[in-house]
């Protein structure tokens, strides 16, 4: 099965008539997804939501929003992932074991050796990775105050035990760890980029996210985080585009961002959006529930991933597409795919605008 | 089919060929200059207007990680109706273009980041560009250098134009970067870098010496070391005395030309600056002119980036990158009334003003860090009309005019063609491409024509037509096609020996696949 229009089999071109057509009737289509497609697809992405005047936000925005915030509000000290291997000599997993997003990750980019210690901060279930060298466990609901905890010991503050107490803050080990944190000529804290939604206090980004810049002046500490798929690529094709990595808005003066009115989750949770285009996979950690329904009770276009919606065209996988992808860490590298019988993602959304440039036309 | 147009009766300024206002036609066919055209072929009427090649702006920063991070970091300076400080792709070639430039120079990004501005060039409309790569704090030139082995660091520093498909040879702070990352605020040219045999006047001057062996058509493009510091005047005359006749380009000069004690407050020393550059006929420079109003401060000397936002609070982004020099971002804006930028403002006017041969010092505003090259036009006023710049020098705070030449009175105001040589056929030479700058046959027919008008810099804002490769670009300001404009690189030759060790060394100590890095010419279609 190559494409599907309102529950029958179609060709591809006819189900590219369709889709435009269902995309230009809505008042505001919500262009969506994007975190495996290459830059190739998310610049025809990009080029669509304009052309239909919608909405565009990536599937990794809302869980990536809180750290995106931080970033924008006092920008971050970062490094990359070469730089953890070459030259960490501390690595603190908190609440993460990369791993789990991409296997082999700690073996290649953070592996023991002499001079190195590993320390993985368990935030409940959210464990760091197995076998490494100290680790912490603090309560998951108490995850905001053992950062605040960690900030202040790392500027050198005092936290009064008897505040703490009730909490059930592991003070003693949070001082021990500001205290190797500050001593190491490299340290590297590893975080979640994309945290699942039981975990996304903004507080806790902003947090993270400032840990480095506390104890500049007696280390060189750094902060790393841990996205998936192709999202670094999406924010920055949507960046270099419209100005904005996510939950954007096209109207007549061009491309506006509004995080709590435009991103996907506030279109679909307020039922603003009335048509939806979504490209790739659809990962389940991404969306809440309630936006997921509302998703699919939309009038869909799919382009790739899970058969579903009013109109659906199978593409090439992502990962067997030429084209380009971003590393976690920012770095570009170029993919050489495999030659199929299906369509990639790019040349559908390719097509998809310009039908829709031609619908507009003749409207 | 052949494509001609001739532009007719417009008054043209070719300094490259020694043409100043004289009356004529421009011919173009298939996006060249040529001497004639058929006497049937298309016209444009150019009757009373001025007739000046595209411009060309050979310091800028227009794409790359650290570009995009900028973007990524300012959304609040992003309003409807509002132009921003960091442009988008699109953006940026349609508003160089509205100007009357066609050619553009990114002038930093690293060996990591070459893939992902060559994806936001594939973005950029319109005009043709290139970037340098940025060299002087990474580990290939280091080790190889550290080693004695210079013929080494030049294959590698082959290699990596090559592999990154970059255009010229960009040293930033010569090893100052590589101290600053382990923990050394400021180091001396003579200063060994911490735990290494190895001194950045030995790394500024090997650079220079490879650049010019490998025959690259620009010189190494150096920023010198102490950007921004109140005294780095001397450090920037060491490093003249230090170059001893090599080649360079000397990035942003008014950054590099304070008096004053290091940790005070900066005077301006641009005249010996502008006298010692004057001095050095194998020397060129651009100024990096101050533009008050909002700037992003973003470089490769990562150092000031820290400094900057230590002064203001403001936010601020630092990025490692294995093996090489990060990057440094704070956004900024120049105010009037601060004593500090307005002597900044002050010493690029002074070294434009006494700059002796505009063929060695090209205007730019190291955008966006001095400003925004929207502010270019009103900078030309400032050259060409003494009474305008009197009226902004009648702005400053007295204290920041007190001895300085700008307050006794620069009588000098730019001719129409010196400023057609500093924005079009100078950097143009400098950048070794022949087919730019110029009206001469065999020129690219990128051309700008504007129409005359007292307030230039309501003239030069808005070009009456601008021609790329032949063919309207913009007219009045509306644009019109989306070209893509070429994308101009190296690959000079070298020993492929040296490409085991850098192999070995990407393996042993990078997450850097080294065969990945070679960016294939098909890849994006570099011609």
């Amino acid at each position: 099965m190559s494409a599907r229009a309102f529950g029958r089999d179609v060709s591809l071109d006819e189900a590219i008539a369709a889709g435009a057509a269902l995309l230009t009737r809505a008042r505001l289509p919500l262009v969506y997804g994007l975190v495996e497609s290459t830059v190739e697809a998310q610049r025809e992405a990009v080029a669509l939501a304009r052309r239909l005047a919608g909405a565009l936000d990536t599937a990794a925005s809302a869980a990536h929003a809180g750290a995106l915030a931080a970033f924008q509000a006092a920008g971050a000290l970062t490094t990359s992932l070469g730089e953890m291997r070459r030259r960490a000599d501390l690595v603190l997993f908190w609440g993460l074991d990369p791993d789990g997003v991409e296997p082999g990750f700690v073996a290649r980019y953070a592996p023991p050796r002499a001079g190195r210690v590993r320390i993985a901060v368990d935030v409940g279930p959210a464990a760091g990775p197995p076998g490494v060298e100290e680790r912490l466990r603090i309560p998951p609901e108490r995850e905001v105050e053992c950062l605040l905890a960690l900030r202040a010991f790392l500027r050198g503050r005092r936290v009064e035990p008897a505040a703490a107490a009730p909490l059930g803050l592991p003070l003693d080990a949070l001082r021990g760890l500001a205290r190797r944190l500050s001593a190491s000529a490299y340290g590297i804290i590893v975080s979640d980029g994309e945290p699942p939604s039981e975990r996304r206090d903004p507080l806790c980004a902003v947090t993270l996210n400032a840990l480095p810049r506390q104890a500049r002046e007696r280390s060189r500490l750094r902060s790393l985080l841990v996205r998936r798929g192709n999202s670094v690529g999406a924010d920055n094709v949507l960046t270099w585009l419209t100005g904005f990595p996510a939950a954007i808005r096209f109207g007549p003066d061009g491309a506006r961002f509004d995080p709590s009115g435009s991103s996907a989750e506030a279109l679909l949770a307020s039922r603003r959006a009335d048509a939806a285009l979504v490209v790739g996979a659809l990962p389940e950690r991404y969306l809440s529930a309630q936006a997921l329904a509302s998703l699919n009770a939309l009038p869909t276009v799919r382009v790739g991933g899970t058969p579903a919606g009013q109109v659906f065209i199978s593409t090439a996988p992502s990962d067997e597409t030429t084209g380009h992808v971003f590393r976690m860490d920012g770095v570009p590298l170029h993919r050489q795919g495999r030659a199929g019988s299906l369509p990639s993602e790019a040349d559908v959304l390719a097509r998809l605008c310009l039908a829709v440039g031609q619908a507009t036309e003749r409207a | 089919m052949t494509e001609r147009l001739r532009l007719r009766g417009g008054r043209v300024h070719d300094p490259a060929n020694g043409v100043a206002g004289a009356v004529r036609d421009v011919c173009i066919e298939d996006g060249r200059i040529v001497a004639t055209l058929p006497d049937d072929a298309p016209v444009l009427d150019a009757t009373g207007l001025l007739v000046l090649p595209g411009a060309v702006d050979l310091h800028t920063h227009i794409a790359g990680p650290t570009v995009n991070l900028a973007r990524r970091l300012e959304p609040e300076r992003r309003r409807p109706g509002a132009t921003p400080v960091v442009p988008t792709t699109l953006e940026t070639g349609g508003l160089y273009a509205r100007l009357g430039y066609t050619t553009a120079f990114d002038a930093a990004v690293s060996l990591a980041g070459a893939r992902h501005a060559h994806l936001e060039f594939q973005d950029t409309p319109i005009l043709d560009k290139g970037f340098y790569l940025v060299l002087g704090n990474d580990e290939l030139l280091l080790r190889a250098l550290e080693s004695g082995e210079d013929d080494q660091a030049r294959h590698a520093v082959a290699w990596a134009l090559g592999a990154s498909a970059a255009y010229a040879v960009k040293v930033v702070a010569p090893g100052a970067d590589y101290a600053w990352r382990h923990g050394r605020a400021r180091i001396g040219l003579d200063d060994a870098l911490p735990g290494r045999r190895l001194t950045p006047r030995r790394i500024l001057t090997a650079a220079a010496d490879i650049a010019a062996s490998l025959g690259l058509p620009h010189p190494m493009h150096l920023h010198c070391n102490d950007l921004g510091l109140a005294g780095n005047a001397t450090t920037t005359l060491e490093t003249l005395r230090a170059l001893d006749g090599r080649r360079a380009h000397l990035a942003h000069l008014q950054f590099h030309s304070y008096g004053g004690e290091p940790g005070g407050r900066p005077t301006s020393r641009a005249p010996e600056i502008a006298e010692a550059l004057g001095r050095s006929p194998h020397l060129s420079a651009d100024v990096g002119q101050v533009v008050f109003g909002a700037a992003t401060a973003m470089t490769a000397d990562s150092r000031v980036g820290e400094m900057l936002h230590d002064l203001s609070g403001r936010k601020w982004v630092d990025a490692d990158v294995e093996l090489m020099p990060g990057c440094g971002i704070v956004p900024w804006e120049y105010r009037e009334r601060s004593l500090v930028h307005a002597v900044q403002w002050i010493a690029g006017l002074e070294l434009l003003l006494l700059s002796p041969d505009p063929w060695r010092l090209v205007l730019s505003t190291d955008h966006p860090n001095g400003g925004t090259f929207l502010r270019y036009p009103s900078l030309i006023r400032l050259l060409m009309d003494r009474g305008f710049r009197d009226s902004q020098i009648a702005r400053l705070p007295k204290a920041a005019l007190e001895g300085t030449a700008l307050a006794q009175g620069l009588p000098r105001e730019y001719s129409l063609d010196e400023i057609a040589i500093v924005t079009r056929a100078a950097p143009a030479r400098l950048l070794g491409l022949t087919g730019k700058g110029h009206l001469g046959p065999g020129a690219d027919a990128d051309v700008a024509l504007y129409s005359p008008d007292p307030d230039l810099a309501a003239m030069f804002a808005l070009p009456r037509y601008v021609l790329k490769a032949g063919r309207v670009v913009s007219h009045d300001g509306r644009l019109s096609g989306t070209a893509t404009g070429r994308t101009w690189s190296v690959a000079p030759a070298y020993d492929r020996g040296v490409e085991r060790d850098l192999r070995r060394m990407f393996e042993d100590e990078s997450s850097l696949d080294f065969d990945a890095l070679r960016i294939d010419p098909s890849e994006f279609a570099v011609p």
